[in-house]
């Protein structure tokens, strides 16, 4: 049998979680009819599962498919070992990530004293000098952030809580946290949709993708506004991101999701770690979702986050 | 004027909370380890208690479990202050007995706020 292409590995990432879990409970031997009832699903919806895989992997025989998968935990493990270290890299980087959390405290806490004049007056040129203190250590806050939530989702072990709630209340909280950095852009920010729309997946993360597309759509805007829309259709919800901003290139958008890609602007510092939209992507396969875009320059772009409505984990 | 228990085992971090809170005319209490904060926090009662959850000894959640059994400890408010570094943090805070969480590293521009909440 032949080793695995590289595209057939890099596929392998984009499985989702039922996704992979079909492949894995078939390489241990199970088939089709003991994997449906171990997930609580039809056999129907395994050989759905079935073809997403193939779509995503290629179109290979289960043996095939079975081999990648292998191969891959096999590299992922030794791969995955820091070297000289007896843990894997993702909890490595966990722990590194919660330590470094301590002194950033110091650093943002004392420079946002001093900048709110609570330990006495200050002077222009150091108020100047502690902001850029204070937007260093935030940036570099965000970014080992999204690095410790990468590398989980990388190493499959990110959780996530399954609750109902309603997605309404997550658009209204996310357009109000950001209501202040609208404003001192000019940007007005407003939340439409149904009353209410309950849906069953992670709050959290559902909250974290949209406030991804938000702090996106605001950076990439000089005027107008930015709406965040909820709708209801077929079987799930979608939660788009509109803005009335400087748009995207089409050869832009499809390196967008890609980590560390940022889009350059004449005049603009490199603000961001680049992740965002790559985690919010990651976050969005875990979740059985999607994310979509659509753009135009000189106009504006909408991101539309998709979630499934229906639990996406045997209910109890 | 109100009392406010801050359980903090990091010099810095704990002077920094001790500042913001004084400032806005808090009397603070002081606690460097889970132990201690037990201790401080049942025989002074203080209006309420900011927990740091990563703490030497025994962690936040066994404090705050510890003031909860014990005598008169039902009434205290429990604030957890933590980096929800796991899902599943926040709500174990709430299992352990907090009234609420705040996050870490601070925002020093809402911290104020969001501990007025709770007083």
């Amino acid at each position: 049998m032949r080793n695995a292409t590289l595209s057939e590995l890099q596929g392998l990432n984009r499985l989702s979680v039922r996704e992979r879990e079909v492949l894995s409970l078939a390489v241990s031997g199970h088939i089709d009819k003991e994997i449906a009832s171990r997930l609580g699903v039809s056999a129907n919806t395994i050989r759905t599962y079935w073809s997403r895989i193939r779509s995503k992997v290629g179109d290979l025989p289960r043996t095939g498919l079975a081999a990648v998968y292998i191969e891959r935990s096999v590299t992922e493990r030794i791969g995955n070992m820091v070297p000289g270290c007896e843990w894997d890299a993702d909890v490595f980087i966990a722990s590194v990530g919660q330590e470094l959390r301590i002194p950033l405290n110091s650093i943002i806490g004392f420079t946002g004293i001093m900048l709110m004049d609570m330990v006495g007056p200050i002077s222009e040129e150091q108020r100047k000098q502690l902001t850029m203190v204070q937007q260093s250590s935030k940036a570099l806050l965000a970014l080992l952030n999204d690095v410790v939530d990468i590398t989980r989702l990388e190493a499959g072990t990110i959780e996530t809580s399954q609750a109902r709630f309603d997605i309404m209340s997550i658009a209204k909280e996310v357009a109000s946290h950001f209501q202040a950095a609208a404003q001192s852009k000019g940007l007005g920010i407003s939340v439409s949709g149904p009353g209410r729309l309950m849906i069953v997946s992670d709050r959290w993360r559902v909250r974290q993708v949209v406030s991804n597309l938000v702090n996106n759509a605001i950076k990439f805007s000089d005027k107008g506004n930015v709406e965040i829309d909820v709708s209801a259709e077929d079987d799930g919800a979608w939660i788009s991101v509109s803005d009335t901003g400087i748009g995207i290139e089409a050869s832009d958008i499809s390196r967008l999701f890609q980590p560390f890609f940022q889009i350059h602007r004449e005049g603009h510092p490199k603000e961001g770690s680049g992740l965002g939209l790559y985690l919010a992507r990651r976050i969005a396969d875990v979740l059985e979702g999607k994310i979509l875009v659509q753009s135009c320059v000189g106009k504006g772009s909408t991101f539309a986050f998709w979630l499934p409505a229906k639990p996406w984990r045997v209910p109890e | 004027m109100k009392r406010i228990l801050v359980i903090e085992d990091n010099g810095a971090n704990l002077y920094l909370t001790e500042f913001i809170l004084a400032h806005a005319g808090f009397e603070i209490l002081k606690a460097t380890s889970g132990e201690q904060g037990v201790e401080v926090a049942l025989a002074e009662r203080p209006d309420l208690i900011l927990m740091d959850i990563q703490l030497p000894g025994i962690d936040g959640l066994e404090a705050t479990r510890r003031i909860r059994g014990a005598e008169g400890g039902k009434d205290l408010v429990i604030v957890a202050i933590t980096s929800f570094a796991m899902t599943g943090d926040r709500e174990a805070a709430l299992k352990a007995g907090c009234n609420g969480y705040l996050e870490k590293p601070i925002n020093p521009e809402t911290f104020l706020s969001d501990v007025k909440a709770y007083l």
